[in-house]
């Protein structure tokens, strides 16, 4: 098969959805990366052979970095963090698979948030994954706390359009 | 539940997170939701406030340009040393010179309209014509050929290989001899003195049949691939573009489409001449000669793709792109490009995929929109 593509727009689209996935099994975060970064390495040498569709790239992406973490696993160079792989192939399997819907998910409201204008953008980062208060955010973004409220509602009206009202409920208020 | 499905799971899941999911797809959630109480809990965490702030902390620590910066520097690592594997097996010179247009094309036969469009267009071929020293000119074409110069050496050709041996007199004055390549053709050459060489489309050489003086000179235009039989105190020297390339006994490749002459050296030793003055060239280093001699780092993996059989892109502007496209499959290419915009396509295609996959290909890699009619490509960036 034939194959040309951005090798980096795909990277950088699918870069941390990938090593929040390895992080899950191997828990350690430079190891992730360093397994993900292999894993594209592999992809770009492979260039000729995987599909031109996007679901098979993606799948081919989080089957090598699976893969490599099982073999360092395996190698117990990595102790085992946050998941415990099973004897049981097919338990661990569907796990697995869960994971990746995961991290897929996870990526995807990620990436609704950097679609914010970036005012509104560093204030929900700091108010709601840091969870600082708005006199705290004022102070260290250097601005007024009125200001910070105006991004905090800018942020919020514009979130609301594209979040399901339960889950924009139990996020961001 | 395949594999790749678990995608279409996620987007459901997404679809349903942002209230756009419709009631079929809902209906299909439910139906995952059943299969297995896991996948009840993994739509329930997306609820859980405290473990999504969690997630999508530990989410965004992973920056993807400092990850770009890194990937980036073991591929580095990762060429050069391939690299380092080639320059000691091959060594390979390729020059190119400017080649006339020679309009010879075959059309193959074809049974309906629609096969017609598709089969115009193919990819390069063996096609070559030979062009003796009296004048007359001979096409070859994947058929033998058996002929004497005047001189009495033989020429021998077949499949898209031409041999000159079995030198005849030495006469007083040298007889010349050009083969030259048109759009979509590519061929090989190995001269008496046993140096071999392989043109590119558009391409043309012309050298003596029988090299008389120390010096042994040919003339190039397009691009060639040379291997140089090495002979003591017989330099080889190519004329390409009005400047020289001085060989000393190896291998290099020499692009010369445009009016900048690109000589990339494999493995020896090569001496770039522009007017009086001449700058060395070492193994894997790449000359350009404009109004100066520019010499940098060469990638020798995309200089020599062509003789291996593939096209090899890196980060190269459509452009270009359709430039070598033009020469190999021999069409006609208008580009739009109203906003001025630079779109880079990187990767490799085999020269032998029809004209239409490439295309297709293209447009998928790059949001330029390709259309093929007849001869013509149409592009829109």
């Amino acid at each position: 098969m034939i194959r040309i593509t951005s090798i980096e727009e795909l990277f950088k689209e699918h870069y941390a959805s990938l090593c929040y996935f390895a992080v899950k099994i191997l828990g350690d975060s430079k190891l992730s990366e360093d397994v993900v970064q292999d894993a594209f390495l592999a992809y770009w040498q492979k260039n000729k052979e995987v599909s031109a569709d996007s679901i098979c790239i993606k799948f081919f992406l989080y089957s090598t970095v699976r893969f490599t973490c099982y073999k360092m696993i395996r190698r117990e160079k990595v102790v085992q963090k946050y998941h415990r792989l099973n004897q049981n192939n097919d338990i661990e399997h569907a796990e697995i698979l869960n994971e990746i819907i995961h991290s897929e998910v996870l990526d995807a409201i990620y990436k609704i948030m950097k679609s914010l204008p970036e005012g509104c953008q560093m204030v929900f980062k700091l108010g709601y994954l840091e969870g600082l208060s708005n006199p705290e955010i004022a102070d260290q973004l250097g601005i007024s706390v009125n200001t910070v409220k105006t991004h905090k509602q800018r942020g919020l009206r514009l979130i609301r359009r594209k979040l399901n009202p339960e889950l924009f409920a139990l996020i961001f208020i | 539940m395949t594999d790749p499905k678990l995608f279409y799971i996620a987007q459901l899941i997404e679809k349903f997170l942002t209230a756009t999911a419709s009631l079929e797809e809902e209906k299909e959630l439910n139906e995952w939701l059943k299969q297995n109480p896991e996948n009840k809990r993994l739509l329930d965490s997306f609820r859980d406030s405290t473990s999504i702030k969690n997630e999508l902390n530990e989410l965004s620590s992973f920056n993807s340009n400092e990850g770009w910066v890194e990937f980036r520097r073991k591929l580095r690592l990762k060429t050069f040393f391939k690299w380092i594997k080639y320059a000691a097996a091959a060594v390979f010179f390729i020059f190119s010179i400017r080649f006339l247009d020679i309009t010879f094309n075959k059309v193959p036969p074809h049974e309906t309209v629609a096969a017609a469009k598709a089969e115009v267009v193919k990819p390069g071929g063996k096609i070559a014509m030979l062009l003796l020293s009296d004048g007359t000119i001979i096409n070859l074409e994947d058929q033998q050929t058996n002929l004497k110069e005047k001189d009495g050496t033989d020429i021998k050709g077949k499949n898209g290989e031409l041999i000159y041996e079995n030198l005849g007199e030495r006469l007083n004055v040298s007889i010349y001899n050009e083969l030259r390549v048109p759009k979509g053709g590519i061929y090989h050459l190995s001269l008496s003195d046993g140096t071999k060489v392989w043109l590119n489309s558009m391409s043309s050489i012309r050298f003596p049949v029988h090299f008389l003086q120390k010096e042994r000179k040919v003339y190039l235009e397009g691009e060639a691939y040379f291997e140089v039989a090495s002979i003591k105190d017989a330099p080889f020297m190519v004329e390409v573009g009005g400047n020289r390339v001085e060989v000393l006994g190896t291998s290099f490749n020499v692009n010369a489409y445009d009016d900048i002459t690109k000589t990339t050296l494999v493995e020896g030793a090569v001496k770039v001449w522009k007017k009086g003055e001449y700058k060395f060239l070492k193994p894997g280093q790449l000359a350009s000669v404009s109004d100066k001699i520019k010499i940098e780092q060469a990638d020798i993996g995309k200089a020599l793709a062509w003789q291996k059989g593939e096209f090899y892109f890196t980060s190269d502007s459509i452009e270009e792109i359709m430039l070598q496209l033009e020469r190999w499959y021999n069409v006609e290419v208008e580009i739009e490009n109203k906003n001025n915009k630079s779109t880079k396509v990187t990767g490799r295609i085999k020269r032998d995929s029809p004209i239409n996959e490439v295309i297709e290909l293209l447009g998928f890699a790059s949001n330029a929109s390709f259309s093929l009619e007849g001869n013509l490509i149409k592009v829109i960036i």
